[in-house]
């Protein structure tokens, strides 16, 4: 894999001769949005996306028309499927956003070439995230009375409910996410907007740029801004989850009420979050032949931090069950029996194995340098952290306080829809995005080449 | 009115040479007005003392005050517009209100951070003059350029004179 691009990555060296990379690099990226034509694989792949989200559209409005009645869920098991992908999609959009923020904060330089599409993965995922909690409502029309504005009714919202926290976090994880992921490409818009030729190109990107000209005095505030707004990310990346582990870990139902859940479920997402970005950046080095930007090196890296979240995962799942043992309380131990022994013991035993047993593989260089066995084990993994979610509900929620109470839950193909309507629809934005913005941080990756990042 | 002086864009290949060139011009004779760089140098903004800003400050400013507003209005919700004695327990149950503080504290902080550096740069700027120089565009992509303005009348030689100073080529900017 040696191209002209490949070899400028190599003169990067501290203090040899830069320059000439640069107009490659900019070319290089650039050119995936500006020049290249539309490919029938990104045509077959942008149908095939639009036609699940069609999915996705049509499950939406049968649930508005008919209610919530047409899900698998019950009385007992009254979250289901939804507030499964609410955790799973909120977990994937936290990565980038770490990837982008804790990674820049300790200089880890190879950031620069996957954080760009790492934080678009964060942006929908956490826009696909922030629909479900909004759709498992009855009536989900009212999720307004979660803001606090003025009503009619003179009634705030009860800001002492985890739910009302949730709105919080996700609505603020949102907005920054997406702040931060603008200021980091508006100097590339206005990259492409000088390389566009197209009026259309010109008009589309010099809005983005906003005028955008690379003055020292630009990017001295630019900079100074960017790691302020790091630095402000980091601890909200951990916020997002913990409020999402608070959901549960805030309610006394037997499985739930662990204190262990909100730094556990920050793990789970950084694991599952890193394991999505090692699936797209696999697929978009290949589809865009971005091979001397995104490295084995970028792989072996990512399989680290993947191996490292299996690690902390199976510690929390060791404590989680010790917990349900040392607490001598009856309901406790008992859910955690019933995990690995109940109605949904191959849940628990999948998940095991995903997300614990198989990243063990990842302790081999082989496994991490290589791209079909790395990207194997990002797919188990994210499907392990799916059936982890899928469990944190099913399992207490079936098998609660009161024996008269519990019920089986059995997802109906409503359910199956939104959840893969929501990959569909996700793919698509994905697939827009690839075509609209530079997916490498040209700018930083300029930085990059010289060497001169501290 | 003045006769207009005229400007010139310097375009450089690197950094080194755009340094050398800031050592060598004379300064009695041209005023560097801006460099401008396909990525963020802090010396070179340094050298033309550029950029110098506060957003430290307004950041925390921004932060604290989103924060206060949120913690306020808490409070004023469990206080004043709706109490509500659950088992006697504290109206004023600030733990709680935490989480909403910290949320948007950040939030208020990054705004503030963004909108302050935006506005401290004079952007959103959809038309400048530089734009209308040709050799411009190259300064997004792969070369720097210094903006310097001759401090009487036109530069004595002209562009000629000035590409002695390592440049890879020079433009004039009329304003």
């Amino acid at each position: 894999m040696t191209t002209a691009a490949d070899s400028s990555l190599h003169a990067a060296e501290p203090g040899s001769a830069p320059v000439v990379a640069d107009r490659g690099l900019s070319r290089d990226v650039s050119d995936v949005v500006l020049e290249r034509p539309t490919s029938r694989a990104w045509l077959i792949w942008a149908l095939a996306s639009l036609a699940l989200t069609m999915v996705f559209a049509y499950a939406i409005l049968h649930l508005f028309i008919a209610g919530v009645g047409i899900w698998g869920v019950n009385t007992s098991v009254v979250w289901g499927l939804a507030l499964t992908n609410y955790v799973w999609w909120i977990g994937i959009g936290n990565a980038g956003t770490l990837i982008s923020s804790m990674l820049y904060l300790t200089r880890q330089d190879w950031r620069s070439s996957i954080n760009r599409f790492a934080e678009a993965m964060t942006l929908f995922a956490a826009l696909i995230a922030g629909l479900f909690p909004i759709l498992h409502l009855g009536r989900p029309w009212l999720f307004a009375w979660l803001v606090p504005y003025p009503t009619t009714m003179g009634l705030p919202p009860n800001f002492n409910s985890p739910l009302v926290w949730d709105f919080f976090a996700i609505a603020v994880y949102l907005i920054v996410s997406l702040t931060f992921w603008y200021i980091g490409a508006v100097p590339d818009f206005a990259t492409l907007r000088d390389r566009a030729r197209l009026r259309r190109q010109q008009v589309f990107y010099g809005i983005l740029a906003l005028g955008w000209r690379g003055s020292a005095g630009h990017w001295r505030r630019y900079e100074r801004a960017y790691i302020l707004i790091a630095a402000l990310a980091t601890p909200l990346v951990v916020s997002v989850h913990s409020v999402v582990g608070l959901d549960f870990a805030a309610s006394v139902a037997p499985g739930w009420n662990e204190p262990i859940y909100p730094p556990y479920f920050v793990v789970g997402a950084m694991y599952s979050g890193f394991a999505m970005v090692v699936v797209l950046a696999a697929i978009i080095r290949s589809a865009f032949n971005l091979h001397a930007y995104i490295t084995e090196r970028h792989f072996d890296l990512m399989g680290k931090m993947m191996l490292f979240g299996a690690l902390v995962l199976g510690y929390s799942y060791a404590m989680e069950s010790f917990i349900g043992w040392y607490s001598a309380e009856d309901m406790h131990l008992s859910i955690v029996v019933y995990k690995a022994t109940g109605d949904y013991w191959w849940v628990f035993w999948s998940l095991i194995a995903c997300n614990v047993v198989i990243p063990q593989a990842l302790w081999f260089p082989a496994a991490r340098r290589r791209i079909l066995p790395l990207v194997v084990i990002a797919i188990l993994i994210n499907i392990g952290m799916w059936l982890e979610r899928y469990g944190i509900i099913v399992f207490t929620l079936s098998h609660g306080h009161m024996p008269s109470g519990r019920a089986d839950y059995m997802p109906t193909v409503w359910d199956w829809a939104l959840t893969i309507g929501s990959l569909g629809f996700f793919l698509l934005l994905f697939l827009v995005l690839v075509r609209l913005v530079p997916i490498v941080s040209m700018h930083e990756m300029r930085k990059l080449l010289r060497g001169r990042v501290q | 009115m003045t006769e207009p002086r005229p400007r010139y864009l310097l375009n450089f290949a690197d950094e080194t040479a755009l340094k050398s060139a800031l050592d060598r011009l004379p300064s009695d004779k041209l005023e560097i007005v801006d460099a401008f760089l396909p990525f963020g140098d802090e010396e070179i903004a340094e050298r033309i003392g550029a950029g110098r800003n506060r957003l430290n400050l307004v950041t925390l400013v921004g932060g604290l005050c989103g924060a206060g507003f949120i913690f306020a209005l808490q409070a004023y919700s469990f206080l004043v517009a709706y109490p509500f004695d659950s088992g006697g327990r504290p109206s004023l149950s600030w733990p709680a209100f935490l989480i909403p503080t910290f949320e948007i504290g950040v939030l208020a902080a990054v705004l503030a951070a963004a909108i302050a550096m935006f506005r401290a740069n004079g952007l959103p700027r959809y038309h400048h003059p530089l734009f209308e120089v040709p050799r411009f565009e190259r300064t997004t992509q792969d070369e720097l350029a210094l903006l310097v303005r001759s401090l009487d009348g036109s530069y004595p030689g002209g562009r000629d004179a000035l590409l002695s100073f390592g440049a890879t080529s020079v433009s004039e900017v009329w304003e």
